[in-house]
């Protein structure tokens, strides 16, 4: 059975893989519909991403976000709570994370870094530990409030960088460039590409072992698998989804403080995270949740981006292909879920059909 | 009374229309237990096929009707992997959002990029007779182009269709307890699929109606937010056609009235009067209820309106916080603060008829 | 007791309504009918008896259109039908009253109806209409209800009507009610008893599941008796007694006969005193329970479902407060048990939902395995688990409880039910627990795995452990059991020693409780 396992992994990547390849297929044949030619868009969009190294910094620039955004999704995920809320949690961290790097000043770098670090992930986190005392103390719906919590952070932070925030010439509508201090160094000279790329294989590792490795994670996989048998096994299974929430959100600011102190231009801008927070969704929805799995898919995702970007301006194939290629990825992807779901429900009813306790309406009951 | 005329209840209406459409198909959609997320892509997608029709043909009827089409399409996905195959909802929606948006900025370059903005005319205001002429409400409701009409007859016609057919009764049952739907011999999954079909096309419509009748050109991620917009106010209405109204007309006039100020540098005293004596309404009603600690909470925001009123000081208040007060009321809402809003029980969850 | 005489041939039944005949159910692993022939005559009323899992839910799903025989016929008036989703079984006239009522919260008794009326989608709800008829069949048959009431403003007891007349709107002629009483109070009951006759004086055929005898002599007419999927027998309820029944309920035959030391009872491990629970429907489910278990000793608590017994096992796990009284573990005065603290006592739970509360079917087994011991430092450091400890205790459990899997990763979802009932027991029983509680530790596993069980029950008690056991099975009571305890209506009936007890002494209390009911 073992074997049954590496087999589904197998199949599990085999359908990425070929949701990906079908959307790229897809999207070719658009292209060429459209009366281009799709052996150059092609071209175009290989060369977008790796033709220089400029172009694959650039690339690895735009997949950290990508891959946190994602992290932060499966930590949720693994306590079955929905975190639609990521892009408002990067943007809430990338506010506190601006602040930081605009209005504290007189820090060296070795504290002004990581205090910029620790205001991401602490906006996140509040960003989305709204959501969480909602849902334990309200009982609202995590869905409906993280996306509303999306939106409403949309607007904080556009009166930031119009209002408080913005540049002395109040005319850009962004903000200055944050203190030196507070940004992150340069990877790669004269590419746009920062040690924060560090943080992809760090936080995916290290959410990997919290799962598997730890007994806070073993907690959280057994509240999401079932909370019956969670609580009765004595996990807290309230506070340990809220927390997750919590934490979700913290690893979404992380990546808000990286889309303000790794870029090029280091300032705040209106709407500065540009959907990493929903397209983290598709790349863990294609890493089926795995953390470590999170990481090829950022590529591959940040990729399409970057590679998005020279097919237009090479290829005279507008960008907007790549969200068509984006969202037939998820599409099929979702869609292909249903072969794993019907595997599954064999198996459940593999089992002898009990009668619910006469006391009881247990509405997760999987025999009924 | 320079900001609250005559003008601004009239904008009110227009600004309104796209999104209560939007809504209205979403509160079928919710009531049946389909979140769709995916709105905001179906109006872009109604907004960008509809202009493109009237581009070609010239009819505004024609560019509507298109933008039902298209909106319906993008249901037609929805509703093919959330309902029959049961994928998750909140996914699909977001791909749906993804692929409505580049779908229509690739559409929009390829055809459109190189002539330029291109425009078409805008839907004409049909002023009904007689009615138009009536003091206030004439130029308000019935100075208005021929959608905006059309768009009246939503609510009831979606009243009607809830409370009024057995179809509306499979919708409520199938978000409350699909199971006794199912066991009543009705199919969920039918009941649903239909239930995101008009979401899709009500939402394409919406779309249409901004590109087509509101401003007559198409750009790039137009409906800027009015899909997230509709939810909100389908959450905010608390599920029921009278209250996502409220919920639309609230937002409407807030999106209106963010554009008046936008380059005023103080907020005029009577928008502070006007919000007080909202928050002061409310407060009564609240207490006399009896729910105390949601008195407690708007007495403190009424408290806070009044306060720069009484103490003559003119604040200017950020169009932001206009354009997010919506989402702030749903929350709210939710919350329990104004009114204790009831979520469908199986909204956003798959329904299998074998699990019975 | 007299069996009824054979049933007559589908053809010639003349007042026969409704005959199931050799219904055979596969599930993978699992026959849950085999060969049932069932039959229900007009203007009867027909009880459907058994202990939970012996079979009645799958055949009433299987007449009801939700799940398909592998084998069998179902014959309506003699004539033979095919039914393939619930809108068929309505169209024959069968309708069921679901124990998880099938009404929509959030409307109106009149809308419900409504909803389940037959006509097509695009009809008008004509609801005043509706609301006319509702009035007037629930008049003729003695049903109170408010057809404007909104269904969650209503209690159970009205709910369930709500049911019935939704199914005579539908002009059902077979009445299907699925524990009907696991929800009402006894004048409830009492109540809906009355409707159901009149209905069966009017010609309707009524169907009741059950596990509880008070009902089945309180209306039923006749009574068929399932047990472990199978037919036991049909009998006419006038002429058959409490005993008979019971024998026919619970009787699994005598499997193994464990050998065993004699008692050596030790110090009081568990202290119950008078412990009362109220459900939050202001039931009264528990009644002034008094227990004590000292150390090396078993005590059964014997008694037909649903008389208080899971509400005690969840007290006891620490999963539910009781309204009052005291539980004592050792000399520890429990306050506020949870199941934290009820571990941290010494308490190891076998609980009865196993697939609810006991696994987590999408976890490895090694994760089932330990989810217990992650506050303990051989396993866990400064919240980090130690992975080689715990895989060498995962592979010394599976080796010790026979475990029969290829390796620990294996999900729990692809083990049998004996092996995932093995490896719970391994769980709580290496943790040296001072007290087991065990709830229908054997319910759905075959012989191999049962035997198993009983002498894992056997060696903790051997080590000095005390024993709480839980079961409807007498046979496995009476074998395990020093001292068993009998209750009837969340009230302990009686207390029986170890000599005492027989399945004619613990019968006669079981049913002489149940009589008092009826």
């Amino acid at each position: 059975m073992m074997s049954d396992r590496i087999r589904g992994l197998l199949i599990a990547w085999a359908v990425s893989i070929g949701a990906v390849v079908t959307a790229l297929l897809a999207s070719l044949v658009v292209v060429a519909l459209a009366g281009s030619s799709p052996a150059e868009a092609a071209q175009a969009l290989f060369d977008g991403a790796f033709g220089s190294t400029n172009r694959t910094a650039a690339m690895l620039a735009k997949a950290v976000p990508l891959t946190l955004a994602a992290l932060g999704w499966v930590l949720a995920f693994s306590a079955r709570r929905i975190n639609v809320g990521l892009e408002g949690q990067i943007l809430a961290g990338g506010a506190v994370a601006a602040t930081i790097g605009l209005l504290v000043g007189g820090v060296p770098a070795a504290l002004h870094l990581p205090l910029l670090v620790l205001g991401g992930i602490a906006g996140g986190a509040l960003w989305a530990g709204i959501a969480a005392w909602l849902w334990v103390k309200r009982d609202v719906n995590e869905i409906i409030a993280t996306l509303l919590l999306n939106l409403i952070m949309v607007q904080a932070v556009s009166w930031l960088v119009s209002g408080p925030l913005e540049e002395p010439t109040h005319t850009l509508g962004q903000t200055e460039p944050i203190a030196a201090t507070a940004r992150w160094p340069v990877l790669i000279p004269g590419t746009v590409l920062h040690w924060d790329l560090l943080l992809v294989p760090l936080l995916a590792v290290g959410l990997s072992f919290f799962l598997r490795g730890t007994t806070a994670g073993f907690r959280l996989r057994a509240t999401g698998a079932n909370p019956a048998f969670a609580a009765y096994s004595g996990i807290r299974t309230a506070r340990v989804s809220a927390l997750a929430l919590v934490a979700s959100g913290g690893i979404a600011g992380l990546a808000g403080a990286s889309l303000i102190g790794a870029t090029p231009q280091a300032n705040m801008a209106d709407n500065f995270s540009a959907n990493y927070g929903f397209e983290g969704i598709v790349v863990a929805l294609l890493a089926r949740n795995s953390p470590l799995g999170c990481i090829p898919a950022a590529f591959l995702f940040a990729s399409l981006k970057q590679g998005g970007g020279l097919l237009e301006a090479r290829a005279g194939v507008p960008s907007g292909l790549v969200l068509v290629t984006q969202g037939l990825v998820i599409i099929l992807v979702a869609g292909a879920g249903y072969l794993f779901e019907r595997r599954r429900t064999r198996r459940v009813t593999a089992k002898a059909p009990s009668q619910p306790l006469p006391s009881e309406a247990p509405a997760s009951d999987p025999t009924r | 009374m320079a900001p609250l005329d005559t003008a601004w209840l009239a904008m009110t209406v227009v600004l309104a229309v796209p999104i209560l459409l939007a809504a209205g198909g979403e509160l079928v959609s919710q009531r049946s237990g389909v979140m769709n997320v995916g709105l905001e892509g179906m109006m872009l997608f109604g907004a960008f096929f509809g202009f493109f029709t009237v581009e070609r043909t010239g009819s505004t009827w024609l560019g509507l009707l298109a933008g039902v089409a298209a909106g319906t399409a993008l249901a037609v996905v929805m509703a093919l992997l959330a309902v029959t195959l049961r994928a998750d909802q909140i996914v699909v929606g977001v791909g749906i959002n993804l692929l409505a948006a580049g779908v229509t900025i690739f559409l929009n370059r390829q055809l459109y990029l190189d002539a330029g903005q291109v425009t078409v005319d805008r839907m004409a205001r049909l002023p009904i007779p007689l009615l138009a002429d009536l003091p206030l409400v004439g130029p308000v409701l019935f100075d208005q182009s021929p959608v905006v009409y059309l768009c009246y007859a939503i609510v009831p016609v979606t009243a009607w269709a809830l409370y009024r057919r057995r179809w509306g009764l499979a919708v409520r049952g199938s978000g409350e307890l699909p199971e006794a739907v199912e066991t009543a011999g009705i199919n969920v999954n039918r009941v649903r699929w239909g239930a995101v079909l008009i979401a899709g096309g009500l939402a394409g419509l919406g779309g249409a109606f901004l590109s087509v009748a509101q401003v007559g050109l198409f750009i790039e991620g137009m409906t800027g937010g009015r899909g997230f917009l509709a939810l909100a106010a389908v959450v905010f209405g608390k599920w029921h056609p009278r209250g996502m109204v409220l919920a639309c007309l609230l937002f409407g006039g807030a999106d209106a009235l963010q554009l008046r100020l936008q380059n005023a540098e103080t907020i005029p005293p009577v928008v502070w009067l006007a919000a007080v004596a909202v928050a002061v309404v409310f407060l009564v009603l609240r207490l006399r209820r009896g729910g105390a600690r949601a008195g407690w909470v708007l007495g403190v925001v009424a408290a806070a309106f009044a306060a720069p009123l009484v103490l003559g000081i003119s604040l200017s208040l950020p169009a932001q916080l206009w354009l997010a007060l919506p989402y702030i009321l749903s929350l709210a809402a939710l919350a329990g603060l104004v009114g204790r809003a009831r979520v469908p029980s199986a909204l956003a969850e798959p329904f299998d008829r074998r699990a019975l | 007791m007299r069996q009824a005489e054979a049933p007559e041939s589908p053809e010639s039944s003349g007042r026969g309504f409704l005959r199931m005949q050799g219904i055979t159910k596969r599930y993978p692993g699992v026959v849950a009918n085999e060969d049932v022939t069932f039959e229900v005559r007009s203007g009867e009323i027909h009880a459907l008896l058994g202990e939970n899992g012996a079979g009645k839910s799958t055949l009433m799903k299987i007449l009801d259109g939700v799940a398909q025989a592998d084998e069998g016929s179902i014959w309506i008036r003699g004539r033979q039908v095919a039914i393939r989703r619930p809108k068929d079984a309505q169209q024959l006239g069968i309708g069921m009253v679901h124990q998880h009522f099938m009404l929509v919260d959030d409307m109106t008794v009149t809308e419900n109806v409504a909803l389940a009326a037959p006509g097509r989608l695009a009809a008008r709800a004509d609801l005043a209409a509706v609301r006319d008829r509702l009035r007037r069949l629930a008049e003729r048959h003695g049903l109170a209800v408010d057809p404007d009431a909104r269904i969650s403003d209503l209690s159970v007891g009205e709910r369930q009507r709500v049911e019935i007349v939704k199914l005579l709107y539908r002009d059902a002629d077979l009445l299907v009610l699925d524990e009907p009483t696991a929800v009402l109070t006894g004048g409830e009951w009492q109540h809906l008893a009355t409707v159901l006759r009149e209905l069966a004086r009017h010609g309707k055929s009524v169907v009741i599941i059950t596990h509880k005898l008070g009902e089945v002599f309180d209306i039923a007419d006749r009574c068929t008796v399932l047990r472990g999927g199978r037919v036991v027998g049909t009998v006419t309820t006038a002429e058959a007694s409490v005993r008979d029944l019971v024998r026919m309920m619970v009787g699994r035959e005598v499997l193994l006969n464990v050998p065993r030391a004699a008692a050596e009872p030790g110090a009081v491990v568990l202290e119950v005193r008078g412990v009362h629970l109220r459900d939050d429907d202001g039931r009264t489910r528990l009644e002034d329970v008094n227990l004590s278990i000292r150390s090396g000793e078993v005590v059964g608590v014997a008694g037909v479902e649903g008389n208080g017994q899971t509400e005690l096992v969840d007290i006891l796990a620490g999963a539910r407060q009781p309204t009052r009284g005291e539980v004592r573990i050792g000399d520890v005065r429990i306050e506020r048990l949870d199941p934290r603290q009820a571990a941290a006592a010494g308490t190891a739970v076998i609980p009865e939902d196993r697939h609810r509360d006991a696994v987590a079917l999408s976890l490895s087994l090694a994760d089932n395995l330990t989810v217990k011991n992650l506050g303990e430092s051989r396993f866990a450091r400064w919240g980090i688990l130690r992975r080689q400890a715990v895989r060498e205790h995962c592979r010394r459990l599976v080796r010790e409880y026979d475990i029969r899997v290829p390796g620990i990763d294996v999900r729990m979802r692809q083990l049998s039910g004996g092996n995932q009932q093995k490896a719970v027991v391994a769980r709580e029983l290496d943790r040296a627990p001072r007290l087991l509680i065990a709830a229908q530790p054997t319910r759905g596993l075959d012989i191999g795995a049962m035997e198993f069980v009983y002498r894992c029950v056997n060696r903790h008690r051997e080590q000095g452990g005390a024993t709480l056991l839980v079961s409807s099975e007498m046979d496995e009571i009476l074998a395990l059991s020093d001292r068993v305890v009998v209750m009837v209506k969340g009230r302990v009936a009686g207390v029986l020693s170890g000599a005492e007890a027989t399945p004619e002494t613990v019968g006669h209390l079981m049913s002489g409780a149940a009589e008092a009911m009826a």
